[in-house]
Parts: C-alpha cells; sequence; structure tokens
C-alpha cells in the first residue's frame, strides 16, 4: 500500500476542516447550550435564591458550580458522539462518509482529535470563560472555576490518598467520550442509551463478583482499610485508564474500517 | 516530398505501436472491473452467487434484474461499502473494500435514497467535491442549471426530485472514471429524465465505465450500452446492443408468428422477439427482451456464451 493511501497531511488538513465544519452544523448548538449552561444556572439560581431567601442576591458557591461543570461535562460527553458522529451507522449519510476520498486513517485521527482534543477545550474554555464572567461582574461568586479549579484537585489530591488531578479529570473525561463515541458507531439505535444500559450491566457484574468474593471470605476481609491500597490503586487506575483508552481506539478504528452499508 | 513525409511519420507511429502493444493492452486492462465467482449473503440469505464479468472502461452499462436479484447489493459492493463473501472485485487491480483514497478517487457511487442534509447545495459541493481530484464546480453549475435546480437552495428543504438531480449534478462534476448509479430516475419528472440522459452523454468522459441500475429501462433505453440481467444468483445476460441484435431479431410488425421467444401486444401491433436466424438488423426493445432473457433463461445464457 502507498504512504499516500494511508496519511497525506494536506488532504488531512482538507478531511479535517470538513470533519470539524459537520460537526459545528450537527452539534454546533447543543454544544453551545451546553457550554454556556454555566450562564444560565447562574441566572436560575440568583433569581430562585431571590425569591424564596428575602430577596438576598447570592451567587451559587465555587462548589455548587464546579459540581454543575462536572455535570454539565457529563452531558457533553454523552451527547456529543452520538449527535455528532452518530450517522455513520445510516445507510444514506453513512454511505457518503465511508466513500469520501480519505484514508481510514486520516478520517479516525481527525475524529478522535475533535472529540478528545478540541471539543473539550472548547468547552472547557467557553465555560470557565463564562464563568469568569459571572465572577468578574458578580461579587458574591467569589473565586473562579478557572483560576481555582487546579488547586481544588491539587488539595484534594493526597499522596497517601487517592490521587486526583486535572490529567485524570480529563482523561476520565476523554475515556467517557470515548466509550460514548463507540457505543454511537455500534448502534443503530439507542446509541447513548444502549451505552449506559451495557455500563449499569458491567457495574452490575462487577459488583456481583466483587460481593462473592468477600462473601467467599466469610467476612473477614470486610474490615479492610482500603486506604492501604490507595498507592496500588492510583497505578492501577493508571494503567487501566490507558487500556481503555487504547482498547476504545482501536475498537473505533476498526469499526470505522469495516462499517458496511 | 510532403507523401513522404506522412508515409515516414506513420511508419514510426506503426513501430512505436508494435514496440508498445504490450504496455498499451496492460494499460487498457488495468481501467477495469473484474468479478469474479463473486457471492453475497444477508445472513443465511444469499443474494448474490458466482457472478463473473468483465465491465470495460467507456461503457454506460444497463444493470437489469428483477426487485431482490442483488442490483444495489452489486453496486455497493463495487463501491466498497460490502465486503464479498466470496471471489473478488478487482477495480484498477485493487479491492474496492480496502477503501484507499486512490480507488475511492475514481469512483463515486449514488445510492437510491440519498440525505437531505442541512446545507446549501453549494456548501456542499465545495466541501464535499475537493476530495475528488476532478471535481469542477463549474460543471456542478452547469448541470445545476441544466437540471433547472437551485444551487443556492438548503438540500433538506428541497424535494425528492431536486434533492435527486443535486446528487446527480454532483456526482457527474466528481468527473470520475467509475461511476455507479442506483435507480437514478426514480423521483425525477419527465424532462428532468430527458436532462438526465444528455448530461450523461456529455458530462462523462469517454474512458468513464457508468454502471447505471435500473427499473426504468424507457428513461435510459438510449443510453445504456451493454446491457446486464441479472437473475437469482446469475447473470444471465452481458451483452451490448449489437451483439443482441445481431442475435435476437425484435419485430415490431402487426402479425403474431410463431415461435416467439416473448410476444406482448401493442397500441397497433405486436413486438416480438425470434433468435436472429437471418441476420437482419432490427432496433433493441430492452423491455422485451428483459421479458424474452426471464421466459426463456437458459436458452438466452447459451445463445450469448461466450464459449
Amino acid at each position: 500500500m502507498a504512504m499516500s493511501d494511508v496519511f497525506n497531511i494536506k488532504r488531512f488538513a482538507g478531511y479535517y476542516k470538513y470533519d470539524f465544519k459537520n460537526i459545528v452544523s450537527r452539534y454546533g448548538f447543543s454544544f453551545m447550550i451546553l457550554s454556556c449552561a454555566g450562564l444560565f444556572f447562574y441566572m436560575f439560581y440568583i433569581l430562585f435564591h431571590f425569591l424564596f431567601s428575602n430577596y438576598e442576591w447570592q451567587a451559587p458557591s465555587f462548589n455548587t458550580r464546579l459540581l454543575f461543570f462536572f455535570a454539565m461535562s457529563c452531558a457533553m460527553a454523552i451527547t456529543f458522539p452520538a449527535k455528532s458522529y452518530g450517522f455513520l451507522t445510516n445507510k444514506k449519510e453513512g454511505s457518503e462518509f465511508t466513500l469520501i476520498p480519505v484514508s481510514v486513517t486520516e478520517k479516525f485521527i481527525a475524529m478522535m482529535f475533535n472529540s478528545l482534543v478540541v471539543l473539550p477545550i472548547l468547552f472547557v474554555l467557553i465555560y470557565f470563560g463564562c464563568d469568569g464572567l459571572i465572577c468578574a461582574m458578580d461579587p458574591t461568586a467569589h473565586s473562579s472555576l478557572a483560576l481555582n479549579f487546579n488547586s481544588f484537585f491539587r488539595d484534594s489530591g493526597n499522596a497517601d490518598f487517592v490521587n486526583v488531578s486535572i490529567v485524570r479529570a480529563y482523561f476520565s473525561l476523554v475515556n467517557g467520550i470515548m466509550v460514548f463515541l463507540l457505543g454511537a458507531l455500534i448502534f443503530k439505535k439507542r446509541k447513548i442509551s444502549g451505552v449506559i444500559l451495557i455500563l449499569m450491566s458491567i457495574s452490575v457484574l462487577v459488583i456481583i463478583l466483587i460481593a462473592s468474593y468477600f462473601n467467599g471470605t466469610n467476612g473477614t476481609d470486610w474490615n479492610i482499610n482500603f486506604l492501604h491500597f490507595a498507592k496500588t490503586y492510583n497505578i492501577i487506575e493508571i494503567i487501566w485508564t490507558w487500556i481503555v483508552f487504547f482498547g476504545i481506539s482501536t475498537a473505533i478504528f476498526f469499526r470505522i474500517k469495516t462499517i458496511k452499508h | 516530398m510532403q507523401c513522404t513525409n506522412n508515409l515516414v511519420h506513420v511508419k514510426n507511429i506503426w513501430q512505436h505501436l508494435n514496440s508498445h502493444t504490450q504496455e498499451y493492452e496492460s494499460v487498457i486492462l488495468f481501467f477495469m472491473i473484474e468479478i469474479e465467482n463473486l457471492g453475497f449473503k444477508y445472513g443465511r440469505l444469499s443474494v448474490l452467487e458466482n457472478i463473473t464479468m468483465k465491465l470495460e472502461p467507456g461503457k454506460i452499462y444497463g444493470l437489469l434484474g428483477e426487485n431482490g436479484v442483488g442490483k444495489t447489493t452489486l453496486l455497493t459492493l463495487l463501491a466498497g461499502l460490502k465486503k464479498a463473501d466470496r471471489g473478488t472485485i478487482i477495480i484498477d487491480g485493487k479491492n474496492p473494500y480496502k477503501r484507499l483514497p486512490s480507488s475511492l478517487r475514481s469512483q463515486y457511487y449514488l445510492s437510491e435514497e440519498v440525505a437531505a442534509l442541512n446545507i446549501r447545495a453549494y456548501d456542499y459541493a465545495a466541501t464535499v467535491g475537493r476530495f475528488w481530484p476532478n471535481f469542477s464546480m463549474k460543471k456542478f453549475q452547469e448541470l445545476m442549471a441544466i437540471f433547472e435546480n437551485d444551487s443556492s437552495g438548503k438540500m433538506n428543504k428541497m424535494s425528492t426530485g431536486q434533492l435527486k438531480k443535486t446528487y446527480i449534478s454532483f456526482a457527474l462534476a466528481c468527473g470520475t472514471e467509475y461511476l455507479f448509479l442506483d435507480e437514478p430516475t426514480n423521483g425525477l419528472d419527465i424532462p428532468s429524465k430527458a436532462q438526465f440522459r444528455s448530461a450523461i452523454s456529455k458530462y462523462t468522459s469517454e474512458e468513464s465505465t457508468i454502471v447505471i441500475s435500473t427499473h426504468q429501462v424507457r428513461d435510459l433505453e438510449n443510453i445504456i450500452d451493454p446491457i446486464i440481467i441479472l437473475d437469482k444468483q446469475d447473470v444471465l445476460l452481458n451483452a451490448d446492443t449489437k451483439e443482441i441484435s445481431d442475435k435476437l431479431f425484435f419485430d415490431y410488425g402487426s402479425e403474431l408468428k410463431n415461435g416467439a421467444l416473448y410476444s406482448e401486444q401493442l397500441p397497433g401491433g405486436f413486438i416480438q422477439v425470434y433468435p436472429n436466424v437471418t441476420g437482419a438488423e432490427s432496433k433493441v426493445n430492452i423491455e422485451a427482451l428483459f421479458n424474452a432473457v426471464h421466459n426463456h433463461k437458459d436458452l438466452i445464457k447459451n445463445m450469448f456464451s461466450n464459449n
């Protein structure tokens, strides 16, 4: 196979632009709603707080806003893949995607770069930008997410405890997007609920397995201090994150390569 | 003096051709679709079995067959949208299912049902067309004008016919060597069908291989040649109209005769198909041919078998 049939930078650049435009037209509106959701949340919070707390003006606290940011990140991770790339399983639109004269590698890289780098970064930038605006205009909001996000994770983390970092939070988001992206490329219908159902089934299975293990130990291990295993857990978690990342990436690549219409 | 120069020139060309015969032959064979013992199943349902044929450049193949014989399946296999269960398809020496950019940019597949995208036709052509090296925006605009279609209109606001015409314009503007069209005239109004015929003739290159699957044989009667008739798991006929009219006689007379492979009463007479034993010339009627082939499958297969 000629190299030009695998990767060509000029062709990739053209395709990347096309892919990004496609995402904007399919998911742009929803994306903007989710990215600016912090503003809407702030307005609703102020309104309800004002009405039900003796007309007192109070912005949502840092933790509340952070929690809402995580909720919106989850919503983005869940909805983005199905709306942006779910069309691939559609006979009409999927055929067109498959037959565009661009290599599978280029289609895969463009898809991954947009889904895992560009969209999350844009989302965080817009969300934090809106939050920064709120904090600049309303002193009751105190510290902005952008300025305190890192320190929040740093303070939460502890060498003896489960390690939490921005990088880890990013990879959690990325892996979440990837799981739903794979679901969007596999399921013809119920792209989101199908994935959620599978994840729930896996969770139930894991819980049953763990429970049956502890049942087998006659309850003696129930007094284990799990924090003793924090360091081991951290290592296993990092390895697991990378296994999931490469495993799902490979699955997505082969799904694009072998999709039939 | 002039005459001597011409003779020398002709001699040079002749020598050049002789020394490069093999090279030219390989080039000619290279731009070809070769299907060998092709088999395809949907689950347990076998649709295509042992299909073998060669499609040559510079021809507009009419792919005919009853519902469910696998015309669309064959086109999607040619386009690389499906993987053959058995046998091979080789286009320009490559397997289309590998979906290599070098293969994909030499072909365009227009499905029967097309996507109504939320984008203006002009923008769609400008954005997607760039991936085909021979795509011409000028051609696209000309074709849209021929079809009396507005390229500034949004595709999801177009009627079925307008949308189909947009995609046909795009397909022809891509300037590909291979064009696979699945029921292209479905949904087109009467003037558009005539416009389609003239567009196919005018906007495709002489080296292009075009395969058109259709049930609307009257719409395309004058442009398709050769004709391929597919049957359940078999190719009943793959011949050009010259060969067909050499072997079959199409009688448009008013008298019903015995021994016809197919006969049908028309207003003012009959159309009858006979084996052409006298070598008389006649105009091929594709509908009558199709019915004659279906009534006498083995006979026609043997008649057109190259062995």
